[in-house]
């Protein structure tokens, strides 16, 4: 095998553990009177108040750097009962009580939303009921108004029918209940699931945002489930939309969605939780209780949390990186950009797969390798040596092979390929990947199959005039 | 149970690809493969006709299966490319000395020319006796800065126009959350060009770019090429090695995710205003560098004069107190200069 030094990329400075402080009797390093109770990054020690103004401090400048709220402004707080959305809730309710002079006081209008998804981690009513009366009697306390939401609602075209009620909440049979149970049970992969949940999840709160007036939205994942998120997402082609899925905002679907606890990492939270008295539900999620490499987000999470351990700058070394990306496609505005050119799924603009990019090779290699030298003959290639083979286009319907060639009947793989190819053109490359381990895609929401059925009429359409558009 | 070809060209299937999870005959993969190697030296523009190519050969899988390759596209499509071999020894008892022999049955086999360079030549120090000077946990560095530059400076020699490489695309994946995980840039915007160095240095390929390394040994078991594999005697990079093992893991949780994470490091840009290192020349050697000194130069001062861990870990330090006697000197001969005068 050759060198495992990669001599292109060789490290500068290489990352080095940072050696262990002793830690008893420590002074916090802030005030350095009292004796410090937390230790964080494994070299600062701080006492209770020290750590409480500066995860405060954290806390409130995160919200405000980003210039992201108007005077007085409704918001909805996505609160899954959970310590790191738990302590989101609590710090926004001490911020808006604060009284202390000096300071300014946070000034917006904060409702709880919750979304409960029990349907799909196969809970029993009953405990789907504790947690949602978790939920309520959480919201009381803090004196917010909740609304809580069944997941399946995110296969309804709009939630104007919905009964939606203050501050209660009933298990009640819906039409979409079987619809939503189908759909996660077509999906091959858990690594298809999770994020094909993580879309509806998105879908639904815009909807409920819509449906109550809501133009802001906070969402509650730390650093650390966001760091794990980030390799996530580039283990999943989505290296575009980074700055949507782990910056602090992200306006994809029109509703705007920020996300204040991004700065705190797992063991921030903790101390939080632990000092501002956060009570919280264990929450199951669809990867509970398996092994790590059950799927490719508990993959990336695990080894971000094991990588932190041993190099304590880990997560704040991808947050200061993906602070610093953007997407490679043209930054569009999203009014003025054409509908037809973002992914139906999470509304990511779709990306331009060039000649020579992975994608390409990643199509190239599919249709190869069902194709065989026959169905591309190399003469082809071979009258323009060192010259581009030619645009290889995504909506290519590979043509199936001689094992089916019953004179008559439709080809077996046509029919069954059509869907998926209409699919794949409305998808950016990372909803592709899940779409295609979904197997009953006609079971997702009645407006996406109208629209992708719009847009493959439109590119009929298209194709048809195509000489004559300049 | 028989299962065919799902080419459908009749044959009975021999291997799953790692790459889409399809059955394939020996034939169809044998050609799956070169095509796709094909199409990236093709859509990439990756050569010009005459051009004199230098295959970096270490003897091990990748580079042994690109020679073989090379040579057989080359001669297939008629790219009218000449190429060369090109080993750098870093002289590394039990590693280099296997491997070299691997190298020179390539040279014959294939009919290529070989060149071998040792660090010795270049350098005027081997591996082994680096180690002897700074251990073993920093050596790696002194040969990752060295062998950049010796595969450089031996094309140069050799008059090639570009350089090829076998980093596949499992390297190319690690190196992009190896990048990110250490925070680096505009390393991770770099890597996933199709050529790099243009600038001051000559060009590289990655011709396997989007090949597995799997399908790279299913290549070579097929097509029965002798290769040598072994790992270095010297430990490796710990940290990367995580880096590695992820790509691995996420590999065996969905076949097509390392070809995903390259797209997903093709798709990333640097936001306006990040200000990125400037790369010059370095001012002792004239190889690209992003300081005014580069790495090696650095490096191999400190080996020189008995302080070898000058430079490993905050180089500026080490940069600031070369300059600072650089100009100690100047400044004496300056003197010199106006006493005799």
């Amino acid at each position: 095998m050759m060198c495992s030094i990669n001599e292109e990329n060789l490290a500068e400075e290489t990352m080095v553990a940072t050696p262990k402080l002793s830690v008893t009797d420590a002074i916090c390093r802030r005030c350095n009177i009292l004796k410090a109770q937390v230790l964080l990054r494994k070299t600062d020690p701080y006492c209770r108040d020290c750590f409480m103004k500066y995860a405060v401090h954290k806390f409130r400048s995160t919200i405000g750097k980003a210039h992201a709220l108007k005077h007085n402004e409704h918001v909805l707080l996505a609160y899954s009962g959970g310590l790191s959305s738990g302590s989101m809730v609590k710090l926004i309710k001490e911020g808006l009580d604060f009284s202390e002079s000096k300071k300014i006081k946070m000034v917006f209008k904060p409702t709880l939303v919750h979304i409960d998804e029990g349907l799909i981690l196969n809970l029993s009513k009953h405990e789907r009921k504790e947690t949602t009366d978790f939920v309520l009697e959480q919201a009381k306390k803090n004196g917010f108004d909740v609304y809580i939401c069944s997941l399946e609602y995110c296969l309804a075209p709009d939630l104007n029918d919905l009964k939606l009620e203050m501050n209660s909440y009933q298990i009640e049979p819906s039409i979409y209940e079987s619809q939503l149970e189908m759909l996660f049970g077509s999906v091959k992969s858990l690594t298809a699931k999770e994020d094909l949940l993580i879309r509806l999840k998105q879908r639904l709160i815009t909807l409920l945002a819509t449906r109550l007036n809501h133009a802001k939205v906070f969402l509650g994942p730390n650093a650390t489930r966001l760091a794990g998120q980030l390799l996530s997402a580039i283990g999943q082609g989505r290296g575009a939309q980074i700055a949507h899925e782990i910056g602090f905002t992200d306006s994809r679907t029109g509703t705007v969605f920020l996300r204040p606890m991004r700065e705190f990492v797992d063991k921030e939270v903790a101390y939080l939780a632990n000092f501002l008295g956060v009570d919280s539900v264990c929450l199951p999620t669809l990867s509970s209780k398996l092994g790590s490499t059950a799927s490719i987000g508990r993959l990336t999470e695990d080894f971000v949390v094991t990588l932190q351990t041993n190099f304590p700058a880990t997560i704040s070394t991808l947050f200061r990186i993906s602070d610093k990306l953007k997407s490679n496609i043209a930054d569009l505005n999203p009014s003025d950009c054409e509908r037809d050119s973002l992914c139906l799924l999470c509304l990511s603009a779709i990306e331009e797969s060039s000649v020579c990019s992975a994608s390409t090779a990643r199509h190239i290699s599919q249709t190869f390798s069902r194709s065989g030298p026959s169905g591309h003959p190399s003469d082809d290639l071979r009258t323009h040596p060192l010259q581009s083979v030619g645009t290889v286009r995504h909506q290519d319907s590979t043509s199936c092979s001689s094992n089916c060639n019953s004179q008559g009947k439709p080809c077996c793989k046509t029919s069954n390929d059509q869907i998926k190819s209409d699919w794949s053109a409305v998808l950016c490359y990372g909803c592709r990947i899940t779409m295609e381990d979904v197997k009953q895609p006609e079971l997702m929401p009645i407006n996406y199959l109208e629209e992708l059925g719009l847009r493959s009429r439109r590119q009929v359409m298209r194709q048809s005039v195509e000489q004559f558009l300049l | 149970m028989v299962v065919f070809c799902s080419t459908g060209c009749g044959s009975t299937a021999v291997l799953k690809r790692p790459k889409t999870d399809d059955a394939l005959c020996k034939n169809c993969f044998f050609w799956a493969f070169e095509t796709e190697v094909h199409h990236t030296i093709t859509s990439t523009k990756m050569f010009q006709p005459g051009q004199l190519v230098a295959i970096g050969a270490s003897g091990g899988k990748d580079s042994t299966v690109l020679a073989y390759v090379l040579k057989h596209l080359n001669e297939k499509y008629n790219y009218g490319l000449k190429l060369v071999l090109l080993s750098i020894d870093e002289g590394i008892t039990g590693y280099r000395d296997d491997s070299l022999e691997s190298v020179k049955r390539n040279q014959e086999e294939y009919n290529i020319p070989l060149t071998v360079l040792s660090y010795k030549d270049l350098y005027g120090w081997t591996m082994d006796d680096i180690v002897k000077q700074v251990g073993r946990k920093n050596n790696c560095t002194f040969c990752g800065v060295f062998r950049r530059q010796a595969l450089d400076r031996g094309a140069v020699l050799l008059k090639c126009d570009i350089i090829a490489t076998g980093h596949n695309a499992d390297d190319v994946a690690e190196t992009i959350l190896m990048n990110l995980l250490r925070g680096d840039i505009a390393r991770l915007q770099r890597c996933t060009f199709h050529i790099t160095g243009s600038d001051g240095s000559l060009p590289r390929v990655k011709p396997f770019k989007y090949a597995y390394e799997k399908e790279i040994v299913l290549y070579a078991y097929f097509k029965k090429l002798d290769y040598f594999a072994t790992e270095c005697v010297y430990a490796p990079d710990a940290y990367r090695g995580h880096a590695r093992a992820l790509v691995k893991d996420l590999e065996a949780l969905r076949s097509t995710s390392i070809i995903d994470i390259i797209h997903a490091g093709e798709q990333l840009a640097i936001k306006d205003g990040v200000k990125l290192p400037k790369q010059g020349l370095c001012s002792s050697c004239g190889y690209v560098s992003s300081n005014i000194i580069c790495k090696a130069c650095v490096l191999l001062e400190g080996l020189n004069r008995g302080r070898p861990k000058l430079a490993i870990g905050k180089s500026n330090k080490a940069l600031a107190e070369l300059l600072a006697e650089r100009l100690q000197n100047a400044a004496s001969i300056k003197t010199t200069i106006q006493d005799q005068f």
